[in-house]
This record gives structure tokens, sequence and C-alpha cells, in this order.
């Protein structure tokens, strides 16, 4: 080959690489920018997330074909000669030695003038360099997939142009509180049934024994305070039946948990009969929310998994919360499962608990409400309208309770002579000094008013229910004396009986202010 | 079939001539090259000075270098043209016969020096503009061809414009060259004050290239290898200066009433080319159309009446031309 053909073909490849590479620049211009745009709309949430590897084969491929294209575009050697001469200042030897190869042109002159040629001294890239704007178009190119690369991490990190930075913080303590939720729950899981059963059979044989020892004697009063202990003791483990709060509603008034909890229930299901309070629906909940989750654990992908508790999020946080958390602490979907199925038959264990220890209230109840006419008897002689009646012309509670409190009145003289603790001194009213019964809210008008505002669906016998309750649940003064005695109100239980008695909201306060003033004469 | 040593020796008998001629005439290199570049493509040039710039000195000592008959006409207003392509003039021969004969005029040499070609009237200006054009002449219906190589420089004077007849525009474009002589530096005039002062004649000249050797080197200069592109780049040069030209500079559209003519471009190629022969190269460059560019088309690019009356240069439009068109 002759020294000019070996120029002539080095300079012919650098024309080739230059071509593909300006189409190649080019075409990678268009589809990173194409690219950087689809990125900013997944950021924006228009489209799902571009993955880097795709993005980056695609963009490769493109430059790829690019370049061939560009390399198999024709050359025109004249030109490309013509240019190589003006930039090696080689007085037009190359161009004027091609056109004499080609026939045109004294041919004498072509081996004169190839003598002239030194192959040594021509280099392909200093012959034809690369033009300033393919420089600045590759740079472009290179700040585009700069940009496009950190958007991707960016987006993947998860969408930061549409989360705040407020945004994140809250996610991360929302995250962190869901996860303190599922500890929590995790731990009351951990308290064995079995315990709470033999608790249960406890109680039941102590009530068995309250109910013979009143069968004998309905005014037993050991049986009576048996029973009052029982329904402290029943309704305790109850509490230990039911998930615990979290610890950010816990400074929330009962009610408005009771209420969004009641929310949280699906609107076409049926409420279950054994589900008497909030805190069992809330349990019930739990239950079936996991076990949905437990159903379809095993069909879902991850990222359907995660879309799953995404939803569940929305409807029962307490669920979602120990499925993320059994999640994490798993590692496969077996796994995950066979340990959500450990926690429903722990949830299940105390469901059924529950209900027995609900049924062995309600027996206590009624055990309860078969002596309550003698208890009242009792209280109408002991209790605080004793000691307003010296005001106001007798008790209030004497007055409304009838001929039924005035049948009974002798043996609660009787019980109060013999200096036998009663009921009724418990509620706090017998053992108040005159004074500090004056001062009392007149709890006579308050029945009245109840009875007088005839809401609909309102049952006026449930305040009556409310005041039986509440004033029971008052510690006995053990002397009976006459003196001051504490009184202590567990007021999360008047909200309670509130809530389950149906009082209507128009007397909640007036009932509520009551409970009140009594704790202001302690 | 020429060889690079032939090319060579022919190169170097040039710069022989090159080097005769400047040890008489001092100063203008250019001018010299260009002369010489005239003498090789076998055209014909207008040289404009103020007189005493060594013009017919010049063309006298190339004469002598090349070995060339030489004439010098002195154009007048009387100048007929029988006195320059001759006449015819009744002769007795020895049998006492009376005839007829041509008598050659000073046209009929190698160098024709017409010196102040634009005083003569123009029908005496036609005649020898015809013999350039023509290289023969026609006498009473009988041709005579002029004898190669065959080069007629003109001379004009730029002032004393008073009683001249200009070329017209068509005649001047048959000049390959307009060269303009500028006058000698302050070291070139005292150059030629030492040399020339004692008011003697011009030192002899050595013959240094046969008039063969002159046509063997027009003829070569001719075929001379040129690439495409500076054919092209010649051409758009030329095109430029039209003012219709999408490639004309501001310029040519504003002062330039018509441009440069084919002749033009034609001249910048041969020019080019016989400057690359005494440039030592084997083949044109776009270097020696650019030292043929302004010689070439000076005097083929016509002002417009605006572009006269305020005076704008040529120079000065050709000046932007040739910045403006890049060889590519």
């Amino acid at each position: 080959m002759s020294t000019f053909k070996t120029i002539r073909a080095s300079l012919e490849r650098r024309q080739r690489v230059m071509q593909g590479s300006a189409l190649a620049s080019w075409a990678l211009l268009g589809s990173l920018g194409v690219t950087a745009l689809m990125l900013l709309g997944s950021a924006f949430g228009l489209w799902g997330t571009v993955p880097l590897f795709a993005w980056a084969i695609g963009n490769l491929v493109i430059g790829a074909l690019a370049f061939v294209a560009g390399w198999l575009r024709p050359i025109n050697t004249i030109e490309l000669l013509f240019r190589a001469d003006r930039h090696l200042r080689s007085n037009e030897r190359f161009v004027t030695l091609y056109e004499l190869s080609l026939g045109y042109g004294p041919q004498e002159f072509l081996p004169l003038l190839e003598r002239q040629i030194n192959p040594l001294s021509v280099k392909a890239a200093q012959a034809l360099p690369l033009p300033s704007r393919d420089k600045w178009r590759w740079a472009a190119v290179t700040i585009l997939a700069l940009v496009c690369v950190s958007m991707t991490g960016f987006v993947q990190l998860g969408s930061f142009f549409v989360r705040t930075e407020t945004d994140r913080s809250e996610t991360a303590s929302q995250a962190s509180l869901e996860s303190q939720r599922a500890s929590q729950l995790l731990e009351w899981l951990q308290t064995p049934p079995a315990e709470l059963a033999q608790k249960l059979i406890a109680v039941r044989e102590r009530l068995e024994q309250a109910r013979a020892a009143l069968a004998l004697n309905p005014n037993d009063p050991r049986a009576r305070a048996a029973l009052q202990q029982l329904r402290a003791e029943l309704a305790q483990e109850q509490q230990r039946l039911t998930p615990p709060r979290p610890p950010a509603e816990e400074e929330q008034p009962t009610r408005s948990r009771s209420e969004s909890s009641l929310v949280e229930g699906s609107p076409g299901e049926p409420r279950p009969p054994h589900q008497g309070s909030s805190e069992a629906l809330e349990l019930n909940q739990l239950l079936q929310s996991l076990r949905r989750v437990s159903e379809q654990a095993h069909s879902l992908s991850p990222e359907e998994l995660q879309k799953l508790l995404e939803q569940l999020r929305e409807t029962n946080p307490d669920a979602a919360a120990l499925a993320e958390q059994v999640l994490q602490m798993t590692q496969t979907p077996e796994e995950f499962r066979e340990r959500l199925e450990e926690i429903l038959r722990e949830l299940e264990a105390r469901q059924a608990l529950r209900e027995q220890f609900e049924n062995l209230q309600r027996e206590l109840e009624s055990t309860l409400a078969q002596a309550g006419p003698q208890v009242a008897h009792e209280e109408s002689s002991a209790g605080f309208p004793s000691a307003l009646s010296s005001d106001e012309g007798g008790s209030p509670q004497a007055q409304q309770q009838g001929s039924a409190s005035e049948a009974h009145g002798i043996q609660s003289q009787e019980r109060h002579e013999e200096g036998q603790t009663s009921a009724g001194a418990g509620r706090g009213t017998a053992p108040l000094d005159p004074e500090a019964a004056q001062d009392l809210p007149d709890l006579s008008q308050l029945r009245e008013r109840s009875r007088a505002l005839s809401v609909p669906g309102t049952q006026n016998e449930d305040l009556e229910i409310l005041f039986e309750i509440v004033t029971m649940e008052l510690p006995q003064d053990p002397k009976g004396s006459s003196s001051a005695v504490p009184v202590q109100i567990d007021y999360g239980k008047v909200e309670a009986l509130l809530d389950m008695l149906e009082i209507p909201e128009e007397l909640r306060d007036a009932v509520r202010q009551y409970f009140l003033s009594l704790s202001r004469h302690r | 079939m020429i060889t690079e040593k032939r090319i060579r020796e022919l190169q170097e008998k040039f710069h022989d001539l090159i080097a005769e001629i400047r040890s008489v005439i001092i100063g203008h290199e250019e001018v010299i090259k260009q002369v010489l570049i005239g003498l090789l493509c076998g055209q014909h040039l207008l040289l404009e000075g103020v007189p005493g710039l060594g013009k017919t000195l010049l063309v006298r000592t190339l004469g002598r270098a090349l070995g060339l008959k030489f004439s010098r006409i002195q154009f007048t207003p009387d100048l007929m043209p029988a006195d320059i392509i001759g006449t015819r003039i009744l002769v007795e021969d020895e049998s006492g016969r009376r005839h007829f004969e041509f008598a050659r005029g000073p046209v009929f040499a190698h160098l024709v020096l017409a010196d102040e070609i634009n005083r003569a009237t123009p029908k005496t200006q036609s005649a020898l503009l015809e013999a350039m054009q023509e290289r023969s002449i026609t006498v009473s219906g009988e041709t005579y061809k002029l004898e190669e190589p065959f080069m007629v420089l003109a001379t004009q004077n730029p002032i004393e414009m008073e009683g001249t007849y200009p070329l017209p525009e068509a005649q001047i474009d048959r000049f390959f060259f307009k060269i303009l002589l500028r006058p000698p530096s302050l070291g070139e005039l005292e150059e030629i004050v030492r040399r020339h002062g004692g008011g003697q004649e011009s030192q002899s000249v050595r013959q240094v290239l046969t008039r063969d050797e002159l046509v063997e080197v027009q003829q070569l200069v001719a075929q001379w290898p040129t690439a495409s592109p500076l054919r092209r780049y010649a051409a758009r040069l030329v095109y430029a200066t039209q003012p219709s030209s999408p490639d004309a500079p501001e310029l040519v559209k504003k002062y330039v009433e018509y441009g440069a003519s084919p002749r033009a471009a034609l001249a910048l190629i041969w020019g080019a080319k016989a400057h690359a022969f005494l440039s030592g190269e084997l083949n044109t460059r776009i270097a020696d159309i650019q030292a043929v560019f302004y010689p070439s088309l000076i005097h083929r690019i016509i002002r417009n009446f605006r572009g006269e009356a305020e005076g704008i240069p040529v120079e000065q439009i050709l000046q932007q031309v040739y910045e403006q068109i890049q060889p590519t």
C-alpha cells in the first residue's frame, strides 16, 4: 500500500469515527432529554419509577446505533482531504494527490507529490480534530447523563419533588410511632392466655360461692362485697384481654377513641353479638384485618404486600403496624405467614377468653341485680340523701324510689345502728358533713331533668343504672362512722358507662359535674 | 514525460531570472514576481504607476534576461494604429519594379511596452488590444501571426488624466493582471541613487533563460496540478464580487456596479499555478490563489456611482471579499 493510501485510510477512519461520534452525541442528547423528562414525570408521580438500568441500557443502545449509522455514512474524500490539508498546513498536497490518483491532471506529478509526503508526520487526530461544537455537545450529553443519574437516585429515594422535609420527618415519626405500637401489641400478646384462663376459673368459683351465700342470705354483706370485688377484678382482667391503647392516644378521651374504633369497622359487616364494648370490637377488627393479610400473603408479591399494608394502615393502623413489624422480623413470606398465624391464634384465644369473661360479668351483674332492691334500701337509709333530707325535706333518691325505699327503711336504719358498712355509705354521701352536703348538686333535679328530656331512643332507666353502678364502685366505710370519708371515683368508668348506657349528650355534662362535685368535697 | 529534476531545473532558472532582474530593479519584488507570472501564463499586464518608477527598465531587463525581442511604444494622442501594427509601404525591388510591402510595427516583438496607453486614442488602443487578443495582425486582408511568446506590458499614469482616453472596461478586462507600482521606500531610493547616480546606463543583464525554455515552462505551468477545492475557492472569490451574489460582502453590494468577469477566475487559477511554480511547489495551493487575488481582480471591479463618489477604493472592497470568503 502506498504512503498516500495509508494516510488516506487513516484519515477516512478518523472521519468515520467523528461522524459516528457526532450522530451519537445528537441521538444521546435527544434520548437523554426524553429520559430526563420521564424521570421528572416519575418524580411528580405521573407514571412509575424509571429504573437506572433500563434507561442507561436504552440510551447506550441508541448511542451505539447512532454511532454505527454515522460510521456508515458516505464520506466526501475530497472535502475530507482538503480539510486535513488545511489543518496540517500541507499545501493542499493530499487533495491534489487524491485527484491525481483518480486520473485528473498530469499523472507525472503523482509520484513527485507522493514523495513529498512523510507518513509519520501525519497524525489523524491533528489532521481532523474534533470540532468544538461536537465537544460542547458531548459536554451537554455528559451533564444530561449525570442529571439523569442523580434524578434516578432521588426518585428512587422517594419522590423528592413531592415530599418536603417536613413530610419526611412526619413520615419518620409516624413510622416510629407505628413501630412502638407494634412492639406494644406484641408485648401484650406475650401474656399467656393460660394464666387468664385459670383466673377465669377462679373467678367463676368465687362467683358460685357468692351466689350460694346470697341464696342462703340475700342480705349477706360479705357475699355482696365479694361480688363487688369480683366485678372489679373482672373489669381488670377484661382490660388485660383488650389491646392496649396506643401511646399517642392515651391522653385522648375514651369517647373519641371509641368513636374512631367504630369508624374503623366495615360498614357492611354485622356487629357480632359478643362485642358489647368498643374494645371488643377493636379486638375483633384487629383479628379480621390480620387474618385477611395472612390469607393474602402467600399470593402477593412483596410490592403488592406493601400496597396491602398501606391500605390497611388507612383502615386499621394497629393491624398494619403489627403486620409491618412481623414482616420486618421475618425473612420469607412463609415465615411471615407462620408468625402471623401465631399472632392470630393468640388473638383468637384472647377473644374467646374475653367472651367468657363477659358472660361471667353478665352473670355477676344479674346476681347483683337480683340483690338490688335490698341494696337500694340500704343506700337510701345510709346514703347522702339522708343527709340532705334535713334541708330539703327528704332524700331525692327516696322520693324517686317511692314506697320500695320506705319499705326497706327499717332495715337500713338497723344496719346503720349496727355500725355496719353499707354500699350507700360508700357513695360518699352519708359520711359527708352537713356543710359539704349542702354544696352537693341536687341529684333529684338531675333525675327529673333526665325524665323531662325524653330524648328519642333514650331510656331514662339508663341514668338510674349509671348511678347504681357508679355508686356501687365507691369504697365502703368499714366503720360506718359519720365522719367524712374520702370519696374515690373512677372517672374513666363513669365515662365508659356514659357511653355504654347511651346517656344523651345534654345530660352527660350534668352527670360529670355531679361526680366532680363529689370529689371536691373530699 | 516531465521529471522532478527538470521541474526543479526550470524553477531554479526562474530563481536566477528573478535574481538577475533584482540586480537591476531596486525593490518591486512583488511587481517582478507578478510580471513573471504574467510571462509564465503568456498573458498581458497593465502596470499602473507614476513616471520614473522603473517600468520601462523592468520590461527591458526582462527582455534581455530572457533573450527576447523587446519594443517600446510611447502612446500619444496622435499615435495611429499603423504606428503600432505597421503599414504597407511602396518599395522598389532590384529589377525596378515597385510593390507594397508590409513594414512590421513595434507590436511585432516578444515583449511590448505600451507606455502610457491611455494617452492614445481609442482607435489606436483597440488596434493594440486586438493584437493582444488575437496574437495576430491583419492588414489589407493579410494576417500576420505574432511570434510567441508575445506579451504586452501597458502602463498607465494615474495622474495627469487631462487629455487622456481611459481604457474602456471591456478592454481593461483583457489584461491578465493590473500591477500597481508603489513609490520606492527610503532605503530603496538610496540604493537607486547609489547604483544609478552616475548617469550611467543600467548594468548589463545576463540571459538566464532561452525562449524555448520559457515556452516549455509556459506549457508546464498550464497543466500544473490544481485540486478542485482550489478551483472552487477561486470561483467563489470571483463570484463574491458580484453584487447579486448571496456571498457578496456588504461593500460589494453597496459600491460595486459590476463584479469580476470569468476571466478573473481564469486569471486567479492560472496565476496561482504560475505562482506555485515560482514558489518551488509541485502543486497549486490556497496561498498561491491568495497571492494573485489582488492583481487579478483589482481592474475588473467596476464601482457604481456611489462608490466612485464616496471614493471607496477597490482594494478595500476586495479586502472584504478576501476576508469573508474562506476556502472550504
